[in-house]
């Protein structure tokens, strides 16, 4: 029987790390890069489904785009409430962007404290890399001691832009499926 | 220089400085009064006023020409003792402000010493500290081991733990010495009660007399005391007197000599009696008889001394012998390298004995060996002849091959073996395994039959169709109602959302309306242009100072620069070996 999953995707991360573009990349299949920056006002919400692969099953991510200035950050905490799975984002250019990573994570924690979300930490404009900032050991190492899973992409060259998003689909359908057996194994 | 002044710059000059030129010049009354004068002529000093003596002006005498006052009454000296109180208040306020500032240093004396204490101690600490330095510096200059030091360490921890026991020990036997004087004491203690006890409980007159005794025996005791401090006395005088006699020849000698006097002064009495005893010839015979048995006593006492000097002298040659073999005993190389030579020589000698008795024994071996020698030959030539009757080297052939042909049927005995053990194990496998399969197929029996029974039950149930029938009418009828309540429902909350519907889109118009969301949303749009401004301007700023970078290049540069110097070596190397 084919089920369709809700998934509340939280995209966060430092202003102009390229949350937006990640996002508008891959909810138009690489189709649609914005080329001229454009500040995203609270939270910008898009939903796309994708299919699990080996089953019949498709998790619709519903993709809170975040504003990253810190101006709406009281704003943009409203949306976050119970979230399904977590996308950390920051620019390699940037070392301010990765450290500030551990706030965001900790501020999306923080809506649902007890339970482990699946997470993915993106480090984006990858294409840059004469300009690069912060190693990916770094990153994997940040990645790791905090229970993400490490993604390099780059938006404006498309390039391993749904990975993260598989990932977080799959995880998901996963729990979902751990959730169906207990629930089973219960009755 | 005084003759060629002009008298006119002299006359200027004010008349102060003039007289002290005049006083300081020369003494005016000896030498050039004359031209002094002459000389201050303006001044009103006059010089003649001045006391002038032979010698210049030093007998002058200030304080006697001082002026007096010239009537001396009471009041003058009223104010003179006044002056003198005043003087000496003053001087008593100073002695108590000196004495005030004595006791201060005196307390502060007391904090320096203190102090003074305390560095001392630090003093000592660092000097201790000092030492251990100074060791460890040694140590590091005589390049000792750590392991060294730390046995030393232990060394040192374990013999200041034994002095401590040691201490710990001898303040406990102090202690217990203590305790055992204390004791004593009320031992003593109680002895004095005692004894006073019974001289309490003594009859009248027995008390008397033990009073009397106890007077008497301290009385004596007094006296012992007088006595003995006397006796201490002329011992110190005669010490003295012997040292005084010590100092000089002379007396010594006197003494001497009245020694002398005193014992011929006793021989003279001696012989004196004797002529005096000199009276009959029987006394006389009587006491040369006495005499001669006295000599004879003294003969044998001397007698026994000797004897005595005699044994002793043997003792002492006894002794004597063994220090000599000990000398020689001790001489050492010498001596070990002659009794290795007799050792030798008694070995010889030994051999010499002995060689007969060793010749006779070798023969008998030798005799011995031939007879074992002929017995072997006897057996070899025996398994000679029997070697005629071992097999031929075909049948030995076919015998190697039946021993090969055996030794392969071994091993394949041997491999079936093995593979016979691997089989059973396999077959042990299956075995688990099938009893594991047994065990299962007689849980889902198990199962089987219960799902049997539920079937069964079922069965029950469902054989009553028409039961069946009526209970799905039922719930189709209330099926059929909850629809109908739930269109109606279903209605309602239409109406209520077309309702919300028209008050969202009422509020959203309102807002559209309202002025500051119509600014907020340019302002909105106004940053969203300024964020894009500024992005874009980060983005060029960025890449431009990427492209003025210059750091990757100087390392490339340098990195390419480094190659070709190394490959350029390596071809040096390469190409310079061989011609070196």
């Amino acid at each position: 029987m084919p089920a369709v999953l809700r998934a509340k995707c939280i995209i966060a991360g430092d202003s102009a790390v390229g949350k937006s573009a990640l996002t508008q990349v891959f909810h138009s299949d690489g189709a649609h890069y914005p080329k001229n920056y454009a500040m995203t006002v609270g939270v910008e919400l898009c939903v796309k489904s994708v299919t699990i692969p080996d089953t019949s099953d498709t998790v619709e991510l519903f993709l809170h785009d975040s504003a990253g200035k810190e101006t709406f950050s009281d704003l943009v905490q409203k949306h976050w409430s119970q979230p399904s799975v977590i996308m950390i984002v920051y620019d390699v250019t940037s070392e301010t962007s990765f450290s500030s990573c551990a706030k965001w994570l900790e501020r999306v924690k923080s809506q649902k404290p007890e339970v482990s979300t699946p997470g993915v930490l993106v480090a984006a404009k990858k294409d840059l890399d004469a300009r690069r900032a912060v190693s990916p050991k770094a990153g994997q190492e940040f990645a790791m001691s905090n229970g993400l899973e490490y993604f390099e992409v780059s938006a404006k060259e498309g390039e391993n832009v749904e990975a993260p998003f598989y990932y977080l689909a799959n995880e998901f359908h996963k729990l979902y499926n751990e959730k169906l057996d207990t629930f089973q194994t219960l009755s | 220089m005084r003759a060629g002044r002009p008298p006119g710059t002299a006359s200027g000059r004010p008349p102060g400085t003039a007289s002290r030129l005049t006083s300081g010049m020369a003494r005016p009354g000896t030498k050039g009064g004359q031209q002094a004068a002459g000389m201050s002529l303006t001044t009103n000093l006059q010089v003649s006023d001045r006391p002038i003596t032979q010698q210049g002006l030093g007998g002058l005498k200030t304080g006697a020409k001082g002026p007096h006052r010239q009537v001396q009454d009471k009041s003058y000296f009223v104010g003179l003792l006044r002056s003198k109180t005043t003087e000496l208040t003053q001087e008593v306020a100073r002695l108590s402000k000196d004495v005030d500032v004595n006791y201060e240093e005196s307390s502060s004396y007391l904090t320096y010493e203190k102090r003074a204490e305390s560095l001392a101690n630090e003093i000592k600490d660092l000097q201790a500290e000092l030492g251990d330095y100074n060791t460890l510096v040694d140590k590091l200059n005589t390049d000792e081991d750590i392991q060294d030091i730390q046995l030393d360490l232990a060394d040192l921890k374990a013999s200041n733990e034994k002095e401590a026991k040691n201490l710990d020990a001898l303040f406990l036997q102090k202690q217990e010495r203590e305790g055992q004087i204390h004791k004593l004491e009320v031992e003593l203690e109680q002895e004095k009660r005692m004894a006073d006890n019974l001289v309490a409980d003594m009859k009248p007159a027995m008390r008397d007399k033990y009073l009397q005794l106890k007077d008497l025996n301290e009385h004596l005791l007094k006296q012992l005391e007088n006595g003995q401090q006397e006796v201490d006395q002329l011992d110190l005088k005669k010490a003295e007197l012997e040292e005084e006699l010590s100092m000089s020849t002379v007396k010594q000698e006197a003494v001497r000599l009245y020694e002398q006097l005193n014992e011929l002064e006793v021989k003279r009495d001696s012989i004196m009696e004797e002529l005096q005893s000199s009276g009959t010839p029987e006394e006389e015979r009587e006491r040369l008889l006495k005499q001669v048995k006295e000599d004879n006593q003294e003969m044998s006492s001397m007698d026994r001394q000797c004897n005595e000097i005699r044994e002793k002298v043997s003792n002492l040659q006894e002794e004597i012998r063994q220090l000599d073999m000990d000398i020689e005993e001790n001489q050492g190389e010498r001596n070990q390298k002659y009794k290795e030579l007799k050792k030798r020589e008694e070995t010889m000698t030994e051999f010499l004995e002995s060689f007969d008795q060793s010749k006779n024994q070798e023969l008998e071996r030798k005799g011995q060996l031939q007879l074992n020698i002929v017995a072997l030959l006897e057996h070899m030539s025996r398994n000679m002849a029997r070697g005629h009757n071992l097999p031929t080297p075909k049948e030995l052939a076919t015998m190697k091959d039946d021993l090969a042909f055996k030794a392969t049927e071994m091993k394949k005995s041997e491999a079936t073996a093995a593979g016979l053990a691997s089989e059973q194990e396999k077959l042990q496998l299956d075995l688990q395994k099938v009893e594991q399969l047994e065990s299962k197929i007689t849980s889902e029996l198990e199962m089987m039959k219960n799902k049997i029974a539920n079937m069964e039950q079922e069965i029950e149930i469902y054989s009553n169709l028409d039961g069946l029938k009526e209970e799905a009418d039922v719930k189709r009828q209330k099926l059929s109602e909850d629809k109908v309540i739930l269109q109606k429902r279903r209605e309602v909350f239409k109406k209520i959302m077309q309702q919300l519907t028209s008050q969202y889109e009422a509020l959203k118009s309102q807002l559209q309306e309202n002025e500051t969301y119509a600014q907020l949303g340019n302002l909105e749009k106004k940053w969203q242009h300024h964020e894009q401004n500024n992005f874009v301007m980060k983005e060029f700023i960025a890449s431009k100072t990427m492209e003025s970078d210059y750091r990757p290049i100087t390392k490339r540069v340098s990195e390419m620069i480094s190659v070709y110097n190394k490959f350029l070596q390596d071809l040096a190397l390469r190409t310079g070996v061989p011609n070196m």
